[in-house]
């Protein structure tokens, strides 16, 4: 009988006092973000996604070599001697031409090799709200900002350029054709002296 | 009856249901409020502009517009009955509800009586939607729903006895009327028997206790929503979609409405100003006594039922067992009590 009692009591006061808690938390500030528009600040090394500088990369292509799932295509074209491209923060002199930048996100895991690799640390990692896209194809966000007809200028006068040496080439082997076996090896260091970075550029699709 | 006396109860009639659509609407609204609020949520903000007030208004059209779906197997004239028997016993009930002085459907001399038995046929409703739903699961819940709103019907029955033991009447009217002129002559304050003395004060305000709680599982809400178990266990309405839903949702606040009204009537002064000096006699404007008299009679209900819905958000549902043990361990043998009790200190008075 004792224990009906007590049973009874526990029940009333228990019952008061759950609506008291619930009572404190009917006037307790919300933790609801009404999205849209409110927008909660990211953590600012959130990694959501990444950016590059332009006017601050080198197009060293490290990012691309390191990238486990590709998602970068890269164009780039070695300046010539006399252009001035600006300088990189490192203080040396800009020596690219970037025709293309593009980062498909839909691909990209988030590890952040790339970021690491960067030397110019032009390629970092920001954090936008909204990184929700429609489709798939707005996933690939291109951050070069060269014009069109630049670009095709550039692609031109590097396929000149190119014929002008393979001429060139043609003409040396010619030249010393009659030593056999000496025809690749004066190629190949005329490819790496001068197109060093060109050939990575080849190796993008 | 004359025609003229069909046209008044067509139009009060009308009204009752206007009444009870709005209030649902509302209700609906402060109830994902307040639920939002206790679980530190906004709710609806979005529909409607301010604080979402239309949100309800929207979810009635889209109830409205939706397929209206008939299981193969199931007894289809009764599936398609249950919702509005449901709704038409609610509705009933109403006709004795005093809202105001001149506000009632009809003053029955049996008025109480008359509304313990006809809010019963909610149990029938339910349990002819569960049978003709053909659905094991609508059917344990249409027989938890039985076995629940039966039980509880004897408690309220017997709480309800102390406020007529007091009065001395089962006319709406009269029980309320009793209550006039100030909160202290309210029928929870136990001040009629014994011309103002607080002796009774105990006793009803057990009643009163007994009966809000016994009316929670009448209404088949938390912590007694074992008929509907809306989130886990499933009830007698899984098999019902689109408008015949809302009927039995519509059902649900009218009850809400109802029990609070009764226990308005009954314990709360009904209609009368908590103060005498807030209301306007009748010699001064019949209009506005009654619209003043409806205005305190519907705050005095709203009060009730937001702490209905209080109570839902702070307790877990319980067990059958435990809903059985609190029904006739706890309340009967209590109200049974408290009944003897008032009843012996009335044969002292008189």
């Amino acid at each position: 009988m004792a224990g009906y009692f007590k049973d009874l009591y526990l029940g009333v006061t228990t019952v008061i006092a759950g609506m008291q808690v619930t009572f404190r938390h009917l006037f307790e500030k919300n933790i609801t973000i009404q999205y849209p528009r409110v927008v909660k600040e990211m953590y600012p090394r959130a990694r959501a996604r990444l950016v590059n500088t332009i006017s601050e990369c080198e197009c060293c292509y490290k990012c691309q070599r390191i990238c486990p799932v590709n998602i970068f295509t890269i164009t780039g074209i070695r300046a010539g001697k006399d252009e001035d491209l600006g300088m990189l923060p490192s203080g040396k002199p800009k020596q690219m031409h970037i025709l293309e930048f593009d980062i498909d996100f839909s691909k990209c895991v988030y590890c952040g090799l790339c970021v690491d690799v960067c030397e110019t640390k032009s390629l970092h990692w920001e954090a936008p709200q909204e990184v929700c896209t429609f489709t798939r194809g707005e996933m690939k966000i291109s951050f070069a900002d060269m014009p069109e007809e630049e670009k095709q200028r550039l692609l031109k006068q590097e396929a000149e350029k190119k014929a002008a040496r393979a001429a060139a080439a043609a003409a040396k082997a010619a030249a010393g054709g009659a030593k056999p076996g000496a025809k690749p090896v004066p190629k190949k260091p005329v490819v790496k002296k001068d197109e060093g970075e060109n050939a990575a550029e080849e190796k993008t699709e | 009856m004359s025609i003229i006396q069909i046209i008044i109860s067509a139009i009060y009639l009308v009204g009752m249901i206007g009444f009870i659509s709005v209030f649902a609407l509302v209700a609906i609204w402060l109830e994902r409020k307040v639920s939002a609020h206790v679980q530190d949520r906004l709710g609806p903000m979005e529909t409607g502009g301010w604080h979402g007030w239309s949100q309800t208004i929207a979810d009635m059209l889209k109830l409205l517009l939706k397929e209206d779906v008939v299981p193969d197997a199931a007894d289809k004239p009764l599936f398609k009955l249950a919702p509005y028997i449901a709704f038409t016993g609610s509705l009933a009930a109403f006709a004795v509800l005093p809202m105001s002085a001149n506000l009632i459907g009809t003053d029955l001399n049996i008025g109480i009586y008359y509304l313990i038995a006809v809010s019963s046929l909610v149990t029938i409703s339910i349990i002819m939607a569960g049978w003709a739903s053909n659905n094991k699961w609508s059917l344990f819940g249409a027989m938890r729903a039985a076995s629940q709103m039966l039980n509880y019907e004897i408690p309220v029955a017997l709480s309800l006895l102390v406020p007529i033991l007091i009065v001395g009447s089962l006319s709406m009217q009269e029980l309320v009327g009793a209550q006039a002129g100030g909160f202290w002559n309210w029928t929870i304050f136990g001040a009629h028997l014994g011309g103002g003395s607080f002796l009774l004060l105990p006793f009803t305000i057990l009643a009163f206790v007994i009966y809000f709680w016994s009316s929670l599982a009448e209404v088949n809400r938390t912590p007694f929503d074992l008929p509907e178990g809306e989130s886990e266990i499933i009830g007698f309405q899984v098999e019902y979609s689109a408008m015949r839903f809302a009927m039995f949702y519509l059902t649900e606040f009218a009850n809400m409405f109802l029990v609070s009204g009764v226990a308005v009537a009954l314990f709360l002064g009904g209609w009368h100003a908590p103060l005498p000096f807030l209301e306007i006699s009748p010699e001064t404007s019949i209009l506005f006594h009654n619209l003043i008299g409806l205005g305190w009679f519907v705050l005095k209900a709203m009060i009730l039922v937001v702490i209905q819905m209080w109570l839902r958000w702070t307790l877990p549902r319980l067990r059958v067992d435990q809903l059985m043990h609190i029904c006739w361990k706890v309340f009967i043998p209590f109200s049974l009590a408290n009944v003897l009790v008032v009843s012996l200190l009335a044969v002292l008075q008189s």
